[in-house]
């Protein structure tokens, strides 16, 4: 393979030489780029939506106004260039023309307008060097005709384009024989050359006969899929998807494209409108549906929240003032929300959008997300009371008992977690059910007086004395491990 | 970047491939005359930098080297500007605003140049065309780096989409990499005659490979082989074993602190030297390389984290007594042997110390109660445990808002060892994710369900595949392993068990399980000449046992464990194992790195920053 790529590099240098002047061109790299410039002349055709065949307008139409308004401004350079001819060396001409041969690709499909380069010395009026180009144009012509009467076959062209070698893709004339290409191409699993002729028979063959035989090969959609993803052709993407009735993909490039819209109000607009074009009518996708509805439903009640709130922090509301908002609601997560609401709305109505029960209820919130997250927020605002509500459950008749879904571990949890004082700890420590694993909790938190309390009543005298002899001296837990050691009326365990 | 003799200590000298590379890339570098500045893309420059040095580049005349960046290249009077790259359009977008920043600064005229790595691609061109700079460029050439020599024994290619492409996009483009990269193998070690392999990828590569071969039509290297048999494993033959946490000491260093291309940074505290004044500690991070040239990380690499305590003690000790032996010296020969001991000793205690620390730096993180629960959960689920329920254990991980990648790593756990899960449960567990990490984070649950991470309850495959291939090991000695068991502490690695049967007694007596598992299972034969066979050494001769032992390259594609990598070390020690391995993959992966490829981007953004 590298011999091959040795030869080529001769070639190369050879062309190089040739010319007079240092060009950074050579007709061996024009051969290879004739497909590529008709390629993209003809695609940027499609992406334009042209219907006309006249590929010359629709390029030079194409041409942005800017360039122009560049090219007339070389004309203005290249006028002092043939005073002083030292100056061509700079850099600047050279984009312009390599910008001007892309037009001239499309122009003429087939020629190289590389040449131009080499007119670049000789260069002093427009005229002369388009009846230089003119000329090329012919010779090129020529030269592609005889190169068509070649006959190349498919396993010769494919292999070509693997070794990076000079091929045409042009010389494929039927239907049969591109598909032949194509399918060659998919058998020997060559990415470059598969993406190469789907583009190619994109721009060669009817639109409708182009979507029959890719269907065909899964493998070819899966590349062209890539390369339209690669281009952010996503229209086309999702029409391709449609098409081949890969409904969920389609649908979660659309949702992708939604929650990429930069600002709130057109992301939830987005996220609605695709939620209905995509989503609803699919049975398969009626868990996601819920779910993209939702997602719109979060925004819808985050925006008007940070409306609000933004303002009242404006003006100085002393809660914002206490707990300054680190950051805008907006985007965030619903945990994330909810906690929002509980820390700066707890109390806020249910007809409200702040309310947190409105938040749980519209969203089927389950009991242990919402008390997981009100814990967090009422506890780093120090509501005892608050949390003692929460937990607290009415029994029969009248009666109320503690109840945590979570476990009383995890309240434990949270709490030392915020930093709560230590007899609000103790008080939930001691609802911990199975004296083990209260001790070995109250031990993480070290919570004295609970450990002290668990030893006696698990009557572990021995271990009550090891805990003991490690508290500070006049603590409330080694006053009370000290009362429980003299004590009579304890049953140790022997 | 230090020596390199670590390459050639093991069956094959890789070092061979790493000279091949410098060549190539030699060769790319003089096309250009003149001085030269390199501009690099962020990811090649780690695998660059271990196959060439700085002052290697600077005798071919490259005076600066710049990242590639929007920003634009700072200026430089040098006569060439060569971007190094990979072939992705994004970076050719930034190749082109640089290009078309640069003419219009003017100024010096330079020659700009592209090198690809490892191959051009088309769409890299036609998208260089498209932003009007294709003419400004004069070379546009193609360096073949693609398997990078990490050790002895092991090779990565270092791209972390491969598995991402391969089984969320369909695009195989890194396979055609991983065949010509195997070609390169055969074009430096021999042709390797037996070729086997499981999985629709290598499938693909298989065949590229053989294509590739006819097409070079004979004109091979005639070398004797040095490679007996290729070992081609797919990913997603075995999904579970990446994700769970590994227990070696590299596996583990990477897990919580990445290894990236051999080296590791980690937090500067704990290698601050007594002698350094608190003030003026490092603020950077501490850059360790982790190679077997490093003849203690050598030893401790693949061990089981709960056996390096006692061998860096050991070592500890053993050090200090060759140290003490100075005492014992007498003699001038006596004090003349010691001094030339010296600068390995010296060396032994800077690696020993260096090692203490970073075990403590682990020992902090297995000691934790979040990891310790984490590894609980795991291992019930890989016994089959309650599997069919939503577990309390990740749902109280959801509920702290515990990283994403971790939750995600259970549920999929779940998921593999439950064959996929119940309706009800995968709603449950989607619904909690996106409710607590965000919405968008649906679609990356609809990735890991198409890449076969997470799925809805299937046939009942686990089980069977547990038994047969004997994954659970209840025994386990995690300080003189007997079995590869070792490296999770109780699981046999799937993909290193099928290795495993495949060197003894090889994949016919494991048909049915490997019919469980996804993808063709491949099997060719490459002819070679008979002159370059290897000679069966004849049964008299009292070497046969050493020479006649095979050499196995087994290819990882979609990434390999540093788990995994030890067990096959394991295997390739054991006497009867019967063939020694070299490992080459696409990406060294953990269970983090592998599901990061496929989640969906979101801007960093703090869970709860209220």
């Amino acid at each position: 393979m590298s011999s091959l790529r040795r030869e080529s590099q001769d070639e190369e240098e050879y062309w190089m030489k040739s010319r007079v002047n240092k060009s950074k061109f050579n007709l061996f790299d024009d051969n290879v780029t004739v497909e590529n410039a008709e390629e993209l002349a003809k695609s940027k055709k499609l992406l334009t939506q042209f219907e006309d065949d006249d590929v010359d307008t629709v390029n030079w139409d194409d041409t942005p106004v800017s360039s122009v308004t560049e090219s007339s401004a070389i004309s203005g350079v290249t006028g002092r260039v043939s005073f002083t001819p030292s100056s061509l060396e700079s850099v600047t001409p050279t984009v312009q023309y390599s910008k001007s041969q892309e037009k001239l690709h499309s122009l003429t499909s087939s020629s190289s307008a590389r040449s131009l380069e080499d007119e670049i010395p000789s260069f002093i009026s427009t005229s002369s060097g388009s009846k230089n180009l003119e000329e090329e144009i012919q010779y090129l012509k020529r030269a592609l005709k005889k190169a068509r009467e070649l006959k190349f076959s498919p396993e010769d062209t494919i292999r070509k384009m693997i070794l990076g070698e000079p091929y045409s893709l042009e010389v494929f004339r039927s239907k049969e024989e591109k598909l032949q290409l194509l399918d060659k191409a998919i058998q020997v699993h060559d990415g470059n050359a598969i993406t190469a002729v789907i583009l190619f028979l994109r721009q060669t063959i009817k639109p409708s006969l182009f979507n029959l035989e890719l269907q065909r090969r899964p493998v070819a959609i899966n590349h062209y899929l890539s390369y339209l993803r690669a281009h952010y052709d996503f229209k086309e993407l999702g029409d391709v998807l449609g098409m081949l009735n890969r409904t969920e993909e389609a649908a979660i490039l659309k949702y992708k494209q939604a929650i990429s819209a930069p600002d709130v109000r057109g992301k939830m607009n987005a996220l609605r409108g695709c939620l209905k074009a995509h989503f609803i009518h699919e049975p398969d996708l009626a868990h996601e549906a819920n779910l993209v509805e939702q997602h719109a439903a979060l925004l819808e009640r985050q925006w008007p929240i940070e409306d609000t709130d933004s303002k009242s922090e404006a003006q100085g509301n002393p809660l914002f003032r206490q707990f300054p908002r680190k950051v805008s609601i907006l985007n965030m997560p619903l945990i994330t929300t909810l906690y929002y609401c509980c820390f700066y709305h707890g109390r806020d109505a249910e007809n409200l959008l702040t309310s947190p029960f409105a938040i749980k209820k519209q969203h089927q919130l389950s009991d242990k997300q919402y008390v997981w997250t009100a814990l967090s927020a009422r506890s780093r605002l120090k509501q005892w009371t608050g949390i003692e509500e929460l937990l607290t459950a009415k029994g029969w008749f009248g009666s109320t008992k503690k109840v945590s879904v979570i476990g009383f571990d995890k309240v434990c949890e949270i709490l030392h977690r915020t930093s709560a004082p230590e007899e609000i700890l103790s008080k939930y420590l001691r609802m911990i059910d199975g004296s083990e694993r209260r001790l070995n909790i109250a031990r993480k938190y070290k919570c004295h007086e609970v450990v002290v309390e668990t030893l006696v009543y698990l009557r572990d005298r021995h271990e009550l004395q090891v805990y003991a002899s490690k508290l500070p001296p006049g603590s409330l837990g080694l006053r009370n491990a000290q009362d429980a050691l003299r004590s009579s009326t304890i049953k140790w365990k022997t | 970047m230090g020596s390199t003799g670590h390459l050639s200590n093991g069956k094959l000298n890789l070092n061979l491939l790493r000279d091949y590379y410098r060549r190539e890339l030699l060769e790319c570098l003089d096309k250009c005359l003149g001085s030269k500045a390199l501009v690099w893309d962020d990811a090649l420059t780690g695998p660059f930098g271990l196959i060439a040095e700085y002052s290697l580049l600077k005798e071919h005349e490259v005076e600066k080297m710049f990242p590639l960046s929007d920003k634009g290249l700072p200026p430089s009077n040098v006569q060439n500007i060569i971007f190094v790259t990979r072939p992705k359009l994004h970076l050719m977008e930034q190749i082109a605003q640089n290009l078309l920043q640069e003419e219009h600064k003017g100024g010096f005229r330079k020659e700009y140049h592209i090198i690809f790595v490892p191959r051009k691609s088309l769409l890299c061109e036609k998208k260089l065309k498209e932003s009007g700079v294709y003419g400004t460029l004069h070379y546009i050439e193609e360096f073949n780096l693609s398997m990078i020599p990490f050790d002895s024994d092991l090779m990565s290619m270092e791209m972390e989409g491969a598995f991402k492409e391969c089984y969320l996009e369909n695009d195989y483009t890194t396979m055609f990499y991983v065949a010509q990269s195997l070609m390169t193998l055969q074009f430096l070690y021999g042709i390797i005659p037996n070729i086997q392999g499981k999985g629709d990828c290598a499938k693909n590569v298989v065949d590229m490979m053989l294509r590739m071969r006819r097409e070079l039509g004979g004109r091979e290297p005639q070398i004797t082989p040095q490679i007996d048999n290729l070992l081609i494993l797919d990913r997603n033959v075995d999904l579970l074993t990446p994700l769970l946490s590994q227990l070696t000491y590299d596996g583990l260093i990477d897990e919580i602190f990445g290894i990236n291309n051999t080296s590791v940074k980690l937090p500067p505290e704990k290698f601050v030297s007594s002698s350094q004044s608190p003030e003026d500690a490092p603020t950077e991070k501490k850059k360790i390389i982790l190679n077997s040239s490093d003849e203690l990380y050598g030893e401790l690499r693949d061990k089981n984290f709960n056996a390096v305590g006692s061998l860096v003690s050991k070592k500890a000790k053993t050090i200090t007594a060759e140290f003490d032996e100075r005492h014992a010296a007498k003699t001038v020969s006596e004090m003349k042997h010691f001094v030339s001991k010296l600068p390995h000793l010296q060396q032994m205690r800077q690696s020993l110390s260096i090692h203490t620390s970073i075990a403590e730096l682990i020992k902090e993180h297995t000691d934790s109660e979040e990891f310790l629960d984490s590894l609980r959960c795991q291992q019930e689920f890989i016994n089959g445990l309650d599997t069919d329920k939503v577990n309390t254990y990740v749902e109280d991980c959801i509920g702290k808002m515990e990283p994403l990648d971790k939750v995600l790593r259970l549920i999929c756990i779940q998921s593999y060892c439950n064959n996929g899960l119940k309706t009800k449960v995968l709603d449950y567990y989607k619904r909690e994710i996106i409710q607590t990490y965000g919405y968008e984070h649906l679609v990356t649950l609809m990735n890991l369900e198409k890449a076969g991470l997470l799925r809805q309850s299937g046939q009942r495959h686990y089980p069977t595949i547990r038994k047969s291939l004997k994954l659970i090991v209840d025994e386990v000695n995690e300080q003189n392993p007997n079995d590869i068991s070792y490296v999770y502490s109780g699981y046999a690695p799937l993909s290193i068990r099928l290795a495993q049967y495949h060197a003894r007694p090889g994949w016919r007596s494991i048909t049915e399980v490997l019919n469980l598992l996804p993808g063709p299972t491949i099997e060719e034969i490459q002819q070679i000449p008979v002159a370059l066979r290897k000679r069966r050494s004849s049964i008299t001769s009292s070497h046969s046992s050493v020479m006649d032992q095979k050499v196995t390259l087994v290819v990882f594609l979609g990434g390999v464990t540093f788990a995994e990598i030890a067990a096959l070390r394991f295997l390739a020690q054991q006497d009867d194992g019967g063939t020694d391995y070299v490992i080459a993959t696409t990406k060294i992966i953990s269970g983090s790195t592998l599901l990061d490829s496929v989640m969906e981007k979101l801007s960093p953004v703090h869970l709860n920053p209220f």
